[in-house]
């Protein structure tokens, strides 16, 4: 026992101790900056950084002043209009540099400490993709994503690219940990009827006719075929992130082959597990075309990358080009 | 190790976490809707033990269980209350089937009546329709709860005061939700729009005197 023990210890180890090289990571790191970036300097075009980061009955509306918890920032700070500014800066100015790779670490702790001090001044303007990025800010505060793509890699090797010299692959494997979670999470915990054949799988068909979410005016889905459309889309979504755990088991198989019998040997051969990344990807694109939740598809899609591994990213740029695929890891 | 620990924070967040609090317990109507059902599904199969017992097992059960996350999650407190992160992505868990609308109305100096100057997805009434539809100032107002949010009151002001600022012939603004049932297609009903959260602004009560103020 002990020494079974032992050995899965040592296999736990070993695989998270195993390195790639950056790329993914690095890629990940650009497409949630980019977002975040966006995001930000759409609430300074708007004009909203005085009515969302400041308090109210000087500037904003936050109720930061008058609870008892009053955040840290403007425990601190007066709760004037150059505060509300600072803080807005202090979110954007390190997504940028988070962006560029440029002190790509510190770039992200910054982020997160201004962006988690902000979700407590406007709680009700922080929506569940402000927590998932703050956690992924959390990894990248850790993992090396500044080592490729970035000014930090040419101010290190002289080079934007980095010198290829692999990093711990721990970070991208909790990425794909983080999304297989968030899927089944938002699965499990849907428990609105109307997700289910109780509810005649509706629940699309419902938020469509929100005007608060819909992007455009969808009263036609009450004709067919567009409500079973929905229903379809209902049905697809549950399905896809109640079984989402299985893209693990998958890629586990994957890993290693020759284990989990025929079904194995079938599911790996065709990629079994992209047809739920290919679900997802799709639903985002769709998502962020029919409803208006800003950055949500496109945050989420940012981080897609993580389930590619870094030696099959010359290869599909390759296919992408036309050429003819080089060798590469898989 | 460092990595198990992070595993194991993030896994006891991730546990469905009961929504009972402590004042839940001395709530004679806690969880009416659903001991009802539950009440009724049970008694199909004569395992009842009556409204009364089964609230107070269901609630005993549910709390017990929520001191035990509590206590699971207790050393990775600090991480996730200081970043204002959680595990629970209920993302649409419940879609609502009475959404509200966001109107606002303005009056005009020597004019009757009411203007409609903004209407979510309204063809022509899109007053600053970026900065309304925008998720984070969305988040301000709308929601699945009868009562509306602690800051819409605030924001209603907030808008009064921009109309204000902007068209100097206003004199009184009026926000409101318009809340419209939805049904399924083969229901063939239509629901009259109910008004609610209507908030009226003076424009001598918020704008300074130089600016028509009071």
């Amino acid at each position: 026992m002990q020494q079974r023990l032992a050995r899965w210890w040592a296999a736990w180890v070993d695989f998270w101790d195993e390195v790639e090289h950056p790329r993914s990571l690095a890629l990940v790191r650009i497409g949630l900056a980019l977002c975040l970036v966006y995001d930000l300097a759409h609430i300074w075009q708007l004009d909203l950084v005085l009515p969302l980061y400041g308090v109210a009955d000087e500037v904003g509306l936050s109720d930061a002043l008058m609870r008892e918890d009053t955040p840290l920032f403007y425990r601190w700070m007066p709760g004037t209009a150059g505060s509300a500014r600072l803080l807005h800066a202090a979110m954007l100015l390190p997504a940028i540099s988070l962006l560029l790779g440029f002190f790509t670490r510190t770039s992200a702790l910054v982020l997160l400490v201004a962006w988690a001090q902000f979700a407590s001044i406007m709680p009700y303007a922080d929506r569940g993709i402000d927590t998932l990025c703050r956690l992924i800010i959390t990894l990248l505060i850790f993992a090396p994503s500044g080592a490729w793509l970035s000014v930090d890699a040419m101010i290190r090797t002289g080079s934007p690219w980095g010198d290829g010299a692999p990093v711990g692959a721990w970070a991208r494997r909790l990425l794909i940990g983080q999304l297989v979670l968030m899927y089944f999470s938002a699965g499990i915990l849907k428990n609105g009827l109307t997700w289910w054949p109780f509810g005649h799988f509706t629940a699309l068909y419902f938020a469509l006719q929100d005007p608060a979410v819909a992007a455009y005016d969808f009263s036609f889905v009450r004709d067919q075929p567009f409500f079973l459309f929905t229903q379809l889309g209902t049905m697809t979504t549950m399905l896809y992130q109640l079984t989402y755990p299985l893209v693990l088991v998958l890629m586990w198989w994957h890993r290693n082959p020759g284990r989990g019998g025929r079904i194995a040997a079938l599911a790996t051969r065709y990629r079994l597990e992209l047809l739920w990344i290919g679900v997802g990807f799709v639903f985002h694109v769709i998502l962020g075309i029919v409803m208006n939740l800003g950055i949500f598809p496109w945050a989420m899609l940012s981080l897609y990358p993580a389930f590619v591994h870094p030696d099959a990213w010359p290869r599909l740029v390759a296919r992408l080009r036309g050429a003819s695929p080089g060798p590469g890891g898989a | 190790m460092v990595l198990l620990v992070v595993l194991l924070g993030n896994l006891t967040h991730a546990i469905p976490y009961p929504g009972i609090d402590e004042e839940d317990l001395e709530d004679p109507e806690w969880a009416s809707a659903d001991i009802e059902r539950w009440h009724s599904a049970l008694s199909l199969v004569g395992l009842s033990p009556g409204h009364a017992t089964l609230r107070e097992r269901g609630r005993a059960l549910m709390w017990s269980y929520k001191r035990f996350l509590d206590g699971l999650r207790f050393p990775f407190r600090p991480y996730f209350k200081s970043t204002r992160t959680n595990q629970q992505w209920g993302l649409f868990a419940v879609v609502t089937q009475q959404p509200d609308a966001l109107v606002v109305e303005v009056h005009r100096q020597g004019v009757e009546g009411w203007e409609e100057l903004y209407r979510r997805l309204h063809p022509e009434h899109r007053w600053h329709d970026d900065v309304l539809k925008y998720r984070r100032v969305r988040g301000i107002w709308d929601g699945v709860e009868e009562k509306p949010k602690g800051t819409y009151k605030r924001f209603s002001i907030w808008l009064a005061k921009e109309v204000f600022r902007e068209q100097p012939d206003v004199d009184r603004v009026r926000v409101a939700l318009e809340r419209r049932e939805l049904f399924y297609p083969w229901v063939d009903t239509v629901a009259p729009v109910e008004r609610r959260a209507q908030r009226h602004h003076r424009r001598e009560n918020h704008m300074p005197a130089s600016d028509g103020g009071g």
